[in-house]
């Protein structure tokens, strides 16, 4: 196997999940984008500095949190405040979220799945129209027929509910790892 | 402390009855936690702005509700910023759920790697002056200064490619091995029909070679047909309700690996557990060290499969009577199917089984769900 193939498998089996660590961190689609393709070619051109008894994730987040915190000093964007304390906490989530059950982040995913199943029907309804079928909340206040208000604390409750739930099967999968 | 997600979902159990024991349960134990912790448990006043097809007013609307515009608009932060966080992590795993946004994910990832080895293989055919093109259907990157970071980092990519660094991996690390047999793992259990011609090495004296096939489906699905050893025909498979064997003498029937195994022994031992390929990875995972190979053909001007050698860890060769020495894997290297399998057994010894059985990949074909049931070779049974 020569080094671009391993380097594929490698990105291709942590792309997922360097995907949701930058949308974490910017909550933006395109900068998360296109910090991933930075991140990508800089890992490619510092694969040699790889330690390779390490695993990959990491090292790939670490990148990318670089690349990120550079993007912020140069970005006047005002939504991108996420500090190292910050980045260092989401890199120890996903770390946690490498310890779940299954070998993809799909088959991972299926913990949030489980939480989301176990919410109150409300609550699930108005997360799986939110993130599933992608409505706006101008969408979902028609669809529910309630308040802009009532729809916005109906998914505040829902989703803190959700990650209780998560942070939960996430601190428990890391200590049975 | 306060309890805002207590008294808020007390309200709005009030006002939109949303009675249900889980809700009550949650309460109950937020309000323990909260007696006992002193701490305060604020939810970010937030709607998500996760939709990456939101159009740019929709986006900003939303935005400005955010935790950290929030911050951003001076006023005091209103959650701890690593619960915050968390919310955005939820966020971001709730999006990556849908298919759709993972297939977006892998479309940026294959025009990356387009590019990458399109500006190799320049590089290798010594084309002058690496040259960086956008093609059609793939997002360009914007601004200049992005198209000079691609053209830097590609040049970059091409220089290491030329000096050589790194394109012999031979005896490349365990972590990259076991990386690709993850992969190949995955392969395995896609449920697709597959066939494989099984060639088996008798360790028997005086006993011939023989052709066996095996069919399999994902983790969960697979029969074994063999000739058998004296010319009378052995099946074993698993279908919707479990493991069956049709052995050469006697009624069919169902049980777990190890009531199956005694029929076959003193003749050629099965080793039924590595019958099922996506059962092979899973162990090889798990019991063997890995290296990764040079990739080869398996036949002349054929492509080149990716090639990985596992040797079964010491701890395993006391407890694992079953387990082959060695297992060696060619798989396709794009989508990591298992192209040819080898399984070795040591000749001599309580581990002693066939001495090898090779696995070729014949066709990728859909079967019937039939074929994969006892009742279909055994009309009676069920």
């Amino acid at each position: 196997m020569d080094a671009k193939d391993l380097f594929e498998i490698l990105v291709r089996e942590n792309a997922d999940m360097l995907m949701v660590y930058l949308r974490a961190i910017t909550r933006d689609a395109t900068a998360a984008d296109d910090l991933f393709q930075e991140t990508m070619l800089t890992a490619w051109k510092k694969i040699d500095e790889f330690d390779r008894s390490r695993p990959f994730g990491p090292w790939l987040r670490g990148i990318a949190a670089r690349l990120a915190l550079a993007h912020r000093r140069k970005s006047a964007d005002a939504d991108l405040l996420f500090d190292v304390a910050t980045l260092e906490h989401l890199d120890h989530r996903l770390s946690q979220v490498q310890t779940l059950a299954g070998d993809t982040l799909d088959e991972k995913l299926d913990a949030v799945r489980h939480c989301l199943a176990a919410l109150p029907a409300a609550f699930r309804q108005a997360i799986t129209l939110r993130y599933h079928e992608e409505l706006r909340p101008a969408e979902l206040t028609e669809l529910l027929k309630l308040s802009g208000e009532a729809v916005k604390k109906r998914l505040q409750r829902a989703r803190a509910l959700l990650l209780d739930c998560v942070l939960a099967k996430l601190s428990t999968a890391e200590v049975s790892s | 402390m306060t309890d805002s997600l207590g008294r808020s979902l007390a309200d709005q159990k009030a006002t939109e009855n949303l009675d249900s024991p889980w809700v009550d349960q949650h309460l109950k134990s937020k309000a323990e936690d909260s007696q006992l912790n002193g701490s305060t448990s604020e939810i970010p006043a937030t709607i998500p702005s996760p939709s990456t097809s939101a159009p740019d007013d929709d986006k900003k609307a939303t935005i400005g509700e955010g935790e950290i515009a929030a911050t951003a608009s001076g006023r005091e932060p209103t959650a701890d910023p690593l619960r915050v966080a968390d919310h955005q992590l939820l966020d971001a795993l709730l999006e990556q759920s849908r298919p759709s946004r993972r297939r977006e994910t892998a479309a940026v990832v294959d025009s990356v790697m387009e590019k990458l080895r399109a500006n190799s293989a320049e590089c290798e055919s010594a084309t002058p002056a690496p040259s960086v093109s956008l093609q059609q259907g793939v997002r360009p990157l914007r601004g200049a200064w992005r198209a000079a970071r691609w053209i830097s980092a590609s040049l970059a990519a091409s220089v290491l490619i030329a000096a050589g660094g790194w394109l012999g991996w031979d005896g490349i690390n365990v972590s990259f091995a076991h990386v690709a047999a993850e992969s190949i793992h995955e392969a395995a259990k896609q449920p697709i029909d597959r066939e494989y011609r099984v060639e088996i090495a008798p360790s028997i004296p005086l006993a011939q070679r023989r052709i066996a096939k095996l069919w399999v489906r994902g983790g969960d699905r697979f029969v074994f047909d063999d000739p058998g050893p004296l010319g009378v025909r052995l099946l074993f498979g698993r279908d919707e309700k479990g493991m069956w064997q049709v052995p050469p003498v006697g009624p069919p029937r169902r049980g777990e690996f190890a009531a199956m195994r005694p029929v076959s022994k003193g003749a050629d031992e099965y080793v039924i557990p590595y019958l099922q390929l996506a059962a092979v990875m899973d162990r090889v995972r798990s019991r063997y060290s890995i290296t990764s190979e040079r990739g080869e053909s398996l036949f002349e001007g054929g492509p080149r499969c990716r090639k990985l050698s596992a040797t079964l860890l010491p701890k395993y060769r006391e407890t694992d009577l079953i387990a082959p020495e060695t297992i060696t894997i060619w798989s396709h290297r794009r989508t990591a199917v298992i192209e040819r399998l080898e399984l070795r057994w040591p000749e001599a010894g309580l581990r002693a089984a066939p001495k090898a059985m090779v696995f070729q990949l014949a066709q990728q074909t859909p079967v019937d769900d039939q074929v994969y049931r006892l009742s279909t070779y055994a009309m009676d049974v069920e």
